[in-house]
């Protein structure tokens, strides 16, 4: 009964926060993933994810994500990793390609205590993502609605493009109860824009973990990308909410 | 460790890839839409599946999902529309000589909140006319959409009229930057946004013949950097939020020529305004003529008991002419500016003009309606000084300039 009205809290807070602020002009996707994790020794551990995301209210396949990654404990609070994703994304502006080839890789560093129950754990992640096909300098047309002619745009564009993402996050491990409910906020900073750096996105994730047993769980989040706008207005993404739905599993 | 150094090769890699490959000029990445009697031709160079479109005999939908789309709409239908029923990006609307009548609904109907740019090209004409039922669509005018619209591009003309309710409306604002736009209102406002409008553009040219307000706007703010308005209106000329939503609303004019009249064959009592400011009233250049049947300007709204409360009036530059009241008495601008009351009305078409004493004119007009107050302010009126009011050679009144605002009436009365 408690796990009902908990999740029906979830489902409302998920449902009403963001939307009532954002509705008219934000999309909607799902996130579908699964975890698979292998503990090499105490320390040492590898993993492999698969992810299907959607957008535009669901409508679209927006990626199918693969990784692989280890981290490694240095001790009781710090942990070191690595990531590396296949991204076969689905470019809603496909000038060279519809399914366009992501490679993704990297580094981070995490912070972790315990409070009690509360788990709090600090992230910050070097990623650089190249996209294949996809040229360093941009040449697309623009239509000049002053000179009613079409321009030629040449700018730069960041490819490799490299951020920094710093999350915080809170879980709790509830007494006697199979639910760890978890709250994340996320960062994300450009290094190489050629416009301007800064926050570009920042991500609000809300949702629980729910243990099927000691090795697996499924978890349940919605997630919130307020994206910023840097420099030319029309690089800025629109605002995205996200449901996901996963499943993971320790070898 | 040595589990380590296969993720350590993989960052090794992919830091090391770099993509060289050489790519074409992409030429556009717009949507053509022709209308020819009886068909539809479109072609769409968004090739990704990021605008979809759907034609019903000529009423043409788009929903889109990918950025920068640029429309080129153009041909004639006397049956057809053009539909943005969604869009996840802004959008360029080209209107590169289209004559589009709907005969039930709007002509171009943009149901999305984002930003859309009407494009009048140089030399080209086109023309909107919406028909049916107030209710046939979504939308309230002819040209109707609800997010911003700004009209740009390089002074090409548009017709718009409105059969069913506005002739050009926004649920958020309307900017003009350029063109030559004529609207005829069959049945209510020229021009009605909800947040705010804007006009600039020394060449920008706005001919408005409503029956009910020429610029009508809800719950924002007015703002007049340039242009030429001729405004014929049943009601009110340029109008902020009305009384019944308790808001002031400033309107303010910085530059263009503005001129202002009563329409013609509207003769009700509460008809006639010119400028009319919920909020206060700011004038710092211009050439305004306004001959209206009642109120010429005014700054201020109705209580609730419907007294006139009145707002701030500052003129601080322009040319202003006016046949018909103005409201607040009293001018905070640093601009001068004199006021007469006649006791009687002087008949519609006389003329009026507005000397100095060398006997020089300043500024004269003919009257379009029966009018029997007259208002000038110009730069060139300076505090201490006599000027004269004449209808033709009979001279009316002379007033002394004692405040920024000088009123005075037959029985010499000065407020």
């Amino acid at each position: 009964m408690k796990a009902t009205r908990f999740l029906a809290f979830v489902a409302a807070a998920c449902l009403f926060t963001p939307t009532a602020l954002r509705a008219q002009r934000d999309d909607w996707g799902a996130s579908y993933n699964l975890q698979l994790s292998k503990e090499i020794t105490k320390k040492l551990n590898i993993s492999f994810q698969e992810e299907w995301r959607t957008r535009n209210d669901f409508q679209t396949t927006d990626r199918w994500e693969s990784t692989i990654g280890a981290d490694y404990k240095l001790d009781e609070i710090l942990k070191v990793g690595a990531d590396y994703s296949l991204i076969n994304y689905n470019s809603p502006n496909a000038k060279f390609a519809q399914w366009e080839v992501r490679h993704r890789w990297s580094a981070y560093l995490t912070a972790g205590a315990e409070i009690g129950r509360l788990k709090i754990s600090l992230r910050e992640k070097y990623q650089q993502t190249i996209r294949m096909g996809v040229p360093s300098v941009s040449n697309d047309s623009v239509y000049n609605t002053e000179t009613c002619k079409w321009d030629s745009n040449q700018k730069e564009r960041s490819n490799p493009k490299k951020v920094l993402r710093s999350r915080l996050e809170l879980s709790y491990n509830i007494r006697k109860c199979k639910f760890e409910p978890f709250a994340s906020i996320e960062f994300t900073n450009t290094l190489n824009n050629p416009d301007e750096n800064g926050i570009s996105r920042i991500r609000y994730t809300i949702g629980t973990d729910y243990k099927l047993n000691k090795r697996s769980s499924i978890n349940v989040f919605y997630r919130f990308n307020d994206e910023r706008e840097l420099g030319n207005t029309s690089t800025r993404e629109i605002d995205s909410h996200y449901l996901g739905v996963g499943f993971s599993h320790k070898f | 460790m040595r589990k380590l150094l296969f993720p350590l090769l993989c960052l090794c890699f992919f830091s090391a890839c770099k993509d060289d490959t050489e790519y074409s000029f992409i030429s556009d990445y717009g949507v053509y839409i022709t209308y020819a009697d009886g068909n539809v031709t479109i072609k769409n160079s968004v090739n990704d599946g990021g605008v979809s479109i759907s034609c019903e005999g000529q009423h043409v939908t788009v929903n889109a999902s990918a950025k920068d789309v640029t429309y080129f709409l153009s041909g004639v239908s006397t049956n057809g529309s053009f539909t943005i029923a969604s869009s996840k990006h802004g959008q360029n609307v080209v209107l590169n000589g289209l004559a589009l009548t709907n005969q039930n609904g709007a002509s171009i109907n943009i149901q999305t909140k984002k930003k859309t740019n009407i494009v009048l090209p140089e030399g080209t004409t086109n023309k909107l006319i919406d028909g049916g039922a107030a209710n046939a669509d979504s939308s309230k005018a002819a040209l109707f959409s609800e997010g911003q619209l700004i009209f740009t591009g390089t002074g090409g003309s548009l017709y718009v009229e409105g059969n069913r309710k506005h002739g050009i409306c926004s649920d958020d604002y309307i900017d003009i930057k350029s063109g030559n736009i004529q609207v005829k209102g069959n049945v209510s406002d020229g021009i009605h946004v909800h947040d705010y409008f804007a006009i600039s553009g020394e060449k920008t040219k706005l001919t408005i013949e409503t029956l009910s307000d020429a610029i009508d706007c809800d719950r924002g703010y007015i703002d007049i950097y340039g242009g030429t308005l001729d405004l014929t209106a049943g009601d009110k000329g340029i109008a902020t939020s009305s009384d019944s939503i308790k808001l002031d609303r400033d309107i303010r004019i910085y530059a263009g020529t503005i001129n202002i009249a009563s329409l013609s064959t509207i003769d009700k009592d509460l008809t006639g305004y010119g400028i009319r400011s919920t909020g206060d009233l700011h004038i710092e250049g211009s050439n305004i003529t306004i001959n209206t049947k009642k109120k010429a300007i005014s700054a201020g709204k109705s209580d609730d008991n419907d007294v006139f409360q009145p707002q701030k009036m500052y003129i601080d530059g322009g040319t202003i002419v006016c046949a018909g009241t103005v409201r607040p008495l009293e001018n905070l601008g640093y601009q001068n500016a004199i006021y007469y009351g006649s006791s009687n009305n002087l008949s519609k078409g006389s003329n009026i003009y507005f000397k100095n004493s060398d006997g020089q004119t300043l500024a004269s007009f003919i009257t379009l309606n029966k009018a029997k107050r007259f208002f000038y302010s110009s730069p060139s009126l300076a505090l201490g000084s006599t000027y004269s009011v004449y209808n033709s050679a009979t001279k009316l009144i002379s007033i002394t300039t004692s405040t920024a605002l000088s009123y005075i009436d037959d029985s010499g009365t000065a407020d």
